[in-house]
């Protein structure tokens, strides 16, 4: 009887352990509804300019979650998006595409653009003129500046065609590192967050760094050495090392370094990518370059 | 007895297995997903928003730890179709701007105006001196709506503000125009009066919409037995206009009694402003400020002292420009004109950083020449520049000794010299029968006690590290100098 009562519980849990699951069908439908930004002239132009050819996402309009929430800024106008987007193009991306091919800017560029209206002001009373993030988003700050700012071309190369330069140099360094080398020329005179301090402020030349903020790291100089060379002409860049003095052959001993590199790893020759950057440059300010129009072509 | 308990222990352990698994019995509450149905909720709130013939009101608050500048009325046109906003704020009479917006999901339903709007997002604009902006938001968790009231109920993402959203019955140039005159004709410093038998008294603070109780308490009686008074406790809450007065950010405690609004008359040159809480049957005395002056009073010659004594004097003129909100000021140099600032709030004028004029034009003055560290060579010298082709020459506020700064906001406000009579009351036309004016920090900025001005050069109209910057070299205060310290009097002749 005890056996009994045992089998009849037993067979009892087992039905009950068996029937417990039933399976939901799985919806074709996502859970997740992506809120649609409606689309304008500007959208459809980035999308046959940006989007298609080289699979870049262009983003002029503000998300909080792109934008570094340290600090406090503001959107990109509309108007001035369109300016830099045309700058972008016609100064960075079809300047790559003509010296190293366009496969190359399809394969190493950045996939993303973030643009912002404000440059991101620090406590330290410096500001911050862009970012790059893991070998995939430049960000781009003061865009909304940009009509003061793009006066010259000191200027616009100062201010934001020279950090996409020096934003895409990290990225290319993250695919492939650059020599080590490079950090042991002026290995010692690296000073992070004191580079914006006197006396690094002023005396960086004589200290054998192109640029103040070349003294922030190795990696730094790097990028600050070669978006520096491509954006000058060869009388600034020789003014620079006459004025350096002494440890102006270090300087030219890093540009060597960039040199090879660019050539070794990416089959870039630095002085062809100069002359182009400039004479797109030239083109700007002649005003071969429709910087408002959003027709597509 | 061994099987048994073996038995006995699967039994269990198969009772625990059909006892976890998996029997859901569960009731949906909801036909869609969550995401659908904010999908929904957003979609539905774009159409009212879009669809509003006029558009909207936005009570928009403002603050952060920096600062609080209490509540501004904007007005709203969406075009639910292109994704586009037209705004208008009370700070500016006809100023509209357009640009996008988009309703969105970030944590919850979000409104978010994501290209740059000069009115939107002013507040939030940081600069070298607000490094964190001024507390403006301008993404909003949707905290609800009301379909019948039309209300969106609005929180600042990053500031946290409360804000709110009401549908308006006329155009938002219309709204806007109003609500214009009404922030430029509100300029009640002070007020009084009793709760019961306690007295209140406070302060209005217009340029930043803050209103200001104070609980006193009685601590004694002066000579002829009235009560003397002592301020026990300052109540302090940011405000709003509205139609008909101001309505507070949150609910005001006074002596016990909630406040939350008051009305009162915008027309304050012809009546005695009472604040009235008609929900308490409560009513204070509004004061305007006791030095408050027209614009036209200004207008006329003076002398000018600066120094530390006030050694160096200037004979200048207030010219009325015919916008009655500036005067050109003639007379302190040759080679250019300054415009000083009415404020019809706090009913003085102020000199304020600005670009030097062309005399008598509104030219900006410019020049290729300047006197200090040359970005080419790096020495200190007179440089002479091609280019830039032009360097503007600004007339900088400054703290002797310390900074500097050409943010528009920063100056000096001429306060009346008020005398008194025997009794130690004001007496204002002992006051106005010479007027002589003295020279004290605008406080526009916080890190400056402006006391001084110089003129500075910079390569373009707002730089923020010009590498050209210098004193200028062909312009010049009267008498030489391109500074001047310690501003002290302004007399009327």
């Amino acid at each position: 009887m005890k056996r009994i009562l045992y089998f009849c519980f037993i067979v009892a849990a087992l039905t009950l352990g068996a029937t417990a699951c039933v399976k939901d069908e799985m919806s074709e439908d996502s859970v997740i509804v992506v809120s649609k930004t409606k689309q304008n002239d500007f959208d459809r132009w980035l999308e046959a300019n940006f989007l298609l050819p080289y699979n870049i996402d262009f983003k002029y309009r503000f998300e909080m979650n792109e934008s570094d929430m340290n600090y406090f800024t503001i959107p990109a106008s509309y108007e001035y998006s369109i300016v830099m987007a045309h700058l972008v193009k016609y100064l960075c991306i079809e300047t790559y595409d003509e010296v190293a091919g366009i496969t190359f800017t399809r394969r190493y560029f950045p996939k993303m653009f973030f643009l912002t209206g404000e440059w991101e002001y620090r406590n330290n009373g410096t500001i911050i003129l862009g970012t790059a993030e893991g070998g995939k988003k430049i960000f781009l700050a003061g865009v909304n500046l940009l009509p003061q700012y793009m006066k010259t071309a000191e200027d616009l190369n100062h201010y934001y065609i020279k950090t996409i330069h020096h934003e895409f140099t990290h990225i290319l360094n993250q695919n492939i590192d650059y020599p080590i080398e490079f950090a042991m020329i002026t290995g010692t005179g690296y000073v992070a967050d004191s580079w914006s301090d006197y006396p690094y402020n002023q005396q960086f030349l004589e200290n054998g760094f192109i640029s103040d903020y070349a003294q922030y790291s190795d990696g730094e100089d790097f990028a600050e050495t070669l978006s520096e060379f491509v954006t000058h002409d060869q009388a600034w860049w020789d003014e620079q090392v006459r004025k350096a003095g002494a440890k102006g052959s270090l300087i030219n001993a890093k540009l060597d370094i960039v040199k090879s590199y660019m050539q070794d790893s990416f089959e870039i020759d630095l002085d062809v990518l100069r002359a182009t950057v400039l004479r797109r440059q030239k083109d700007v300010f002649d005003g071969q370059v429709d910087l408002h129009s959003i027709t597509i072509k | 007895m061994k099987t048994r308990h073996i038995l006995s222990a699967c039994l269990f352990g198969l009772t625990l297995l059909g006892a976890q698994s998996c029997l859901k019995s569960y009731v949906e509450y909801f036909d869609t997903s969550s995401a659908e149905r904010i999908a929904t909720y957003l979609s539905d709130l774009d159409a009212m928003l879009g669809g509003e013939q006029y558009g909207w009101r936005m009570e928009y608050f403002v603050g952060n730890e920096d600062g609080d500048f209490g509540g501004i009325n904007l007005a709203l046109k969406f075009d639910a179709e292109k994704g586009e906003v037209t705004a208008m704020s009370e700070e500016n009479e006809t100023d509209a701007y357009t640009s996008h917006y988009v309703l969105t999901t970030d944590s919850g339903p979000v409104l978010s105006f994501d290209t740059y709007n000069p009115i939107l997002h002013k507040y939030g604009t940081a600069s070298p001196e607000y490094y964190e902006g001024r507390g403006g938001d301008y993404q909003f968790f949707i905290i609800g709506y009301d379909k019948d009231t039309k209300v969106v109920r609005l929180k600042g993402k990053r500031n946290g503000k409360l804000c709110s959203l009401h549908p308006l019955s006329e155009s938002i140039e219309a709204f806007n125009a109003r609500m214009y005159d009404h922030s430029r004709n509100f300029y009640v410093g002070t007020f009084d009066g009793f709760i019961g038998d306690k007295k209140v008294t406070g302060d209005i603070d217009v340029n930043n919409r803050q209103f200001i109780a104070y609980e006193m308490e009685v601590y004694g009686n002066d000579e002829q037995g009235q009560p003397k008074y002592d301020i026990a406790e300052t109540k302090s809450v940011p405000y709003i206009l509205t139609e008909n007065g101001l309505r507070f950010y949150e609910p005001l405690e006074i002596f016990g009694t909630t406040f939350e609004e008051f009305d009162f008359n915008f027309d304050m040159a012809t009546t005695d402003t009472l604040f009235r809480s008609k929900a308490n049957n409560i009513t204070f005395q509004g004061h305007i400020p006791v030095d408050w002056l027209p614009y036209e009073f200004f207008a006329g010659d003076y002398v000018f002292a600066y120094g530390s004594s006030g050694e160096t004097k200037l004979n200048i003129s207030l010219i009325p420009t015919g916008d009655r909100q500036t005067f050109r000021i003639k007379g302190m140099s040759n080679q250019f004109d300054l415009m000083a600032e009415y404020n019809v709030r706090t009913g003085r004028i102020e000199l304020r950083a600005q670009h030097v004029r062309v005399p008598d034009t509104d030219d900006i003055l410019w020049t290729r020449k300047y006197s200090g560290y040359d970005p080419e060579t790096g020495l200190s010298k007179t440089v002479t520049v091609d280019n830039p082709e032009r360097l503007y020459i600004r007339l900088c506020a400054w703290e002797e000794g310390g900074y500097l700064t050409f943010s528009t906001e920063v100056g000096m406000t001429a306060e009346l010299v008020v005398k008194t009579d025997l009794n130690g009351k004001v007496d204002m036309a002992a006051s106005l029968a010479n007027p002589a004016f003295r020279w004290v920090d605008n406080k526009g900025s916080r890190s400056i006690a402006t006391n001084s001005f110089l003129l500075y050069v910079y390569d373009t109209d707002e730089s923020v590290d010009s590498p050209y910057a210098g004193s200028p070299v062909d312009a010049s205060f009267l008498g030489g100098s391109y500074q001047m310290a310690y501003l002290q009097t302004l007399t009327k002749k």
